[in-house]
């Protein structure tokens, strides 16, 4: 199904809040307060998908689980939702979407779930070890696209990430600056997948769309919502030279308009496109919000600074450390590798308590420099339309309805 | 008394086999399964014991089934086996829905067969204890709150629980039954309930009830399969609050306000000196077979079961009734 470029003006509001209460007269008759988490949201104005068959991978994952309650509530599309294991489904299974077991690994279970799909966006990723991360994103990846050629799927959608160039891009970068992985395996995945990914497009057999978001947050988010908190809440939390570089983390709803977006645009095909929002804060007012939440004082935040030998020699060693931990793993071993774990698990502890973080995430937070997004706001038509501020505030909520914080708005320490 | 097993699953295999081991009164004899595989498995466990298909096939080698399939078999499942004269134990929750609960006891007062459920939290004797307190002094009692969240984690083959073809609901039916049947058997039924849930068109993971039962005692329910919560139930009285940990069947904690605000708490044991876990089970299936032998009274039969089905039952009915929002609200956010 093609759709036309032409959206309408509502789309680009971008910044204001829009309460949104809907107060149905169902809703007034049981006489249910609407609870105030329950406002914030507004659905995308198009494009039109209804009845539109869309597997997604991943599904039971942060990005590809918010994919498919968007596709499903707001769009009416059929949502085909892969999920390695079933737990991971509880998240999804509240929304009208066929879910299916399928591993990225295993073309002929793909292959199950997206038969009839028009579109397939690709979100799946993982792994601990290098071998592990090499076979879900760079295999996996091969596999959806062999899935995707085999029942004639239009449009992939693939979901990269900007690590593709490296954990300090150059200032000003685009989609068409070049790749860097810059030792880091995840990086170095992406990249190959994004090839092959391109390889297929150019073959002329299947239409694709590159999307590389920067820091995804949001409700779900472990990497830059629950972990950050939790970190602050057992003190072993640190900005980077103070929390001064650049922050250009993406609210997980601007993804998602990104992904549908793609899904349907024209012009979209054959182009990858940068996913970011533009609050213009730096990451010591991202993580101020979280240390609010706890009733902390921002500006008493621990810092390191990215610049000196005895942070970066911890740096290395905590990836070091964290890397080896991971390959030593698995029973029996013989006692030096027993010996060679506890010890580097004693000193791994040690330093995260310490607030110790790998020489990428180091780097990446010293940060300085914009990122364009151009392509996504002119082709694809995305801008933000949630202010940082409001995104918070959603994000708060979902963490206090989780438990991650204390619901009546207390410091849980 | 010979039992059989029908349904090889893992709560056949971590509670039911375990437990009727431990009862003297009872003897292992069959299991039944269409998946042979799980069935082999578990028969192994169990030298001697007969294996098949249908309650039918192993009917010459038992007198009593406990039925530790999905709930949606149950109907069927207990027609067969009052149909072969079997006597029936069922876990829970009974069925999915009221109507197919009074058919089972519909078929179960025509064939003259015992039929209990497996509600083995009413033997916790933390829970009988904190009953007990209720019933000496009601009007003590200023409410009740439920907590019970443990992120969704059971390896299952199927997607069972999330599955909404295979399932009547989620977290609700799923997890609810237990703590909901406590909540009836001290107090009696809901008079009246509001309920909120996060599915959007599918099962809910997360969801809140407020209710309200005779002598306007408040109860408030959360569960969710999304996030870890408290995993008790509180009773407030008036000068102190009695709470009860989901894991520990033995004891319960009194929190005592103290005049400088702050708090302080006892644990008081309950039940015998052997505390073992399963405790409570063993004595679910011992009156089981005492109903069938000597007619003892059973602590859930199919009507008393019925009851916390009615009240999820409600819930889900007054979910139904409400529009879906225009947008994907915050996940987990119960509306």
């Amino acid at each position: 199904m093609l759709v036309s470029n032409s959206f309408s003006d509502s789309s680009f509001m971008s910044g204001s809040t829009v309460s949104h209460p809907r107060v149905t007269s169902a809703t007034v008759r049981s006489g249910l307060s609407r609870p105030q988490w329950v406002r914030g949201y507004r659905p995308l104005a198009d494009p039109d998908l209804a009845g539109v068959k869309i597997g997604v991978t991943g599904a039971g994952g942060f990005i590809g689980g918010r994919l498919v309650e968007r596709l499903t509530l707001e769009h009416d599309a059929l949502v085909q939702a892969t999920v390695r294991s079933w737990h991971s489904a509880v998240w999804i299974s509240r929304y009208n979407a066929a879910i299916h077991s399928a591993n990225v690994q295993d073309t002929a279970s793909l292959t199950t779930a997206f038969e009839g799909c028009d579109v397939v966006v690709h979100c799946a990723n993982g792994g601990n070890r290098p071998e592990e991360i090499w076979a879900t994103n760079v295999g996996g990846t091969e596999n959806v696209i062999q899935a995707c050629l085999d029942t004639k799927v239009r449009r992939l959608v693939f979901v990269s990430s900007i690590a593709v160039h490296g954990c300090q891009p150059p200032n000003g970068v685009d989609e068409l600056s070049p790749y860097d992985f810059e030792g880091s395996v995840y990086s170095r995945s992406k990249i190959a997948a994004e090839r092959l990914v391109k390889a297929v497009h150019r073959s002329g057999d299947l239409e694709t769309v590159i999307i590389r978001p920067t820091f995804v947050w949001g409700p779900r988010s472990a990497l830059f919502s629950v972990r950050p908190l939790q970190a602050m809440q057992q003190g072993r939390f640190r900005l980077v030279n103070q929390g001064s570089g650049d922050c250009h983390a993406v609210f997980v709803e601007t993804v998602v308009d990104a992904l549908i977006r793609a899904s349907a645009v024209q012009a979209a095909a054959g182009r990858a496109f940068l996913v970011a929002d533009d609050f213009g804060i730096q990451w010591r007012d991202f993580y101020a919000a979280y240390a609010q939440m706890l009733n902390l004082d921002p500006d008493q935040l621990l810092s390191v600074d990215a610049k000196r030998l005895t942070t970066r020699g911890q740096a290395f060693l905590y990836g070091l450390l964290k890397r080896k931990l991971e390959d030593w793993k698995g029973n029996p071993a013989p006692l030096w590798r027993k010996v060679l774990r506890r010890s580097s698990r004693i000193v791994a502890d040690k330093l995260a308590a310490g607030g110790a973080m790998n020489l990428w995430d180091l780097r990446k937070q010293a940060r300085q420099g914009s990122l364009n997004t151009d392509a996504m706001q002119r082709v694809l038509k995305v801008r933000s339309r949630y202010s940082f501020n409001d995104a918070m505030e959603l994000t708060e909520q979902w963490l206090r309805d989780q438990a991650c914080l204390p619901l009546d708005g207390s410091n849980p320490r | 008394m010979r039992i059989g097993i029908v349904g090889c699953g893992a709560i056949a295999e971590y509670l039911h086999v375990p437990v009727i081991q431990r009862c003297t009164e009872l003897q292992l004899t069959a299991f039944v399964d269409t998946n042979a595989q799980q069935r082999q498995q578990l028969a192994s466990r169990c030298p001697g014991a007969v294996q098949g298909e249908t309650i039918e096939q192993v009917v010459k080698h038992i007198d009593a089934v406990v039925l530790a399939t999905p709930p949606h078999c149950r109907v069927s499942l207990v027609k067969q086996a009052a149909d072969l004269g079997i006597h029936v134990l069922s876990e829970k929750p009974l069925a999915n829905s009221v109507e197919d609960c009074l058919e089972i006891e519909a078929v179960r007062q025509r064939a003259g067969i015992q039929l209990a459920v497996m509600h083995q939290f009413r033997c916790w004797p933390n829970r009988i204890a904190c009953g007990e307190i209720i019933q000496s002094d009601p009007d003590a009692l200023l409410g009740i709150s439920v907590a019970q969240g443990n992120p969704y984690s059971w390896q299952s083959a199927t997607g069972y629980s999330v599955q909404r073809h295979l399932v009547s609901g989620g977290v609700l039916i799923n997890a609810g039954v237990h703590p909901l049947d406590s909540v009836i058997s001290w107090l009696g039924d809901p008079v009246s309930t509001q309920y909120t849930d996060d599915a959007c068109g599918g099962l809910e993971s997360n969801l809140r009830i407020e209710a309200r039962f005779v002598g306007k005692v408040p109860v408030t329910v959360r569960l969710s399969r999304t996030c870890r919560l408290e995993n008790t139930i509180r009773l407030r009285l008036a000068d102190r609050e009695l709470v009860m940990n989901n894991s520990d069947p033995y004891s319960y904690r009194v929190e005592v306000p103290t005049a400088a605000g702050a708090r302080r708490d006892s644990v008081v044991a309950c039940g015998s000196d052997e505390q073992e876990f399963l405790g409570p089970a063993v004595t679910v299936y011992k009156n089981f077979a005492s109903a069938i032998v000597s007619g003892e009274p059973l602590i859930v039969d199919a009507n008393e079961a019925t009851r916390v089905i009615r009240w999820i039952e409600s819930c889900y009915d007054q979910k139904q009734q409400r529009d879906l929002p225009a947008a994907a609200l915050t996940p987990g956010a119960c509306w």
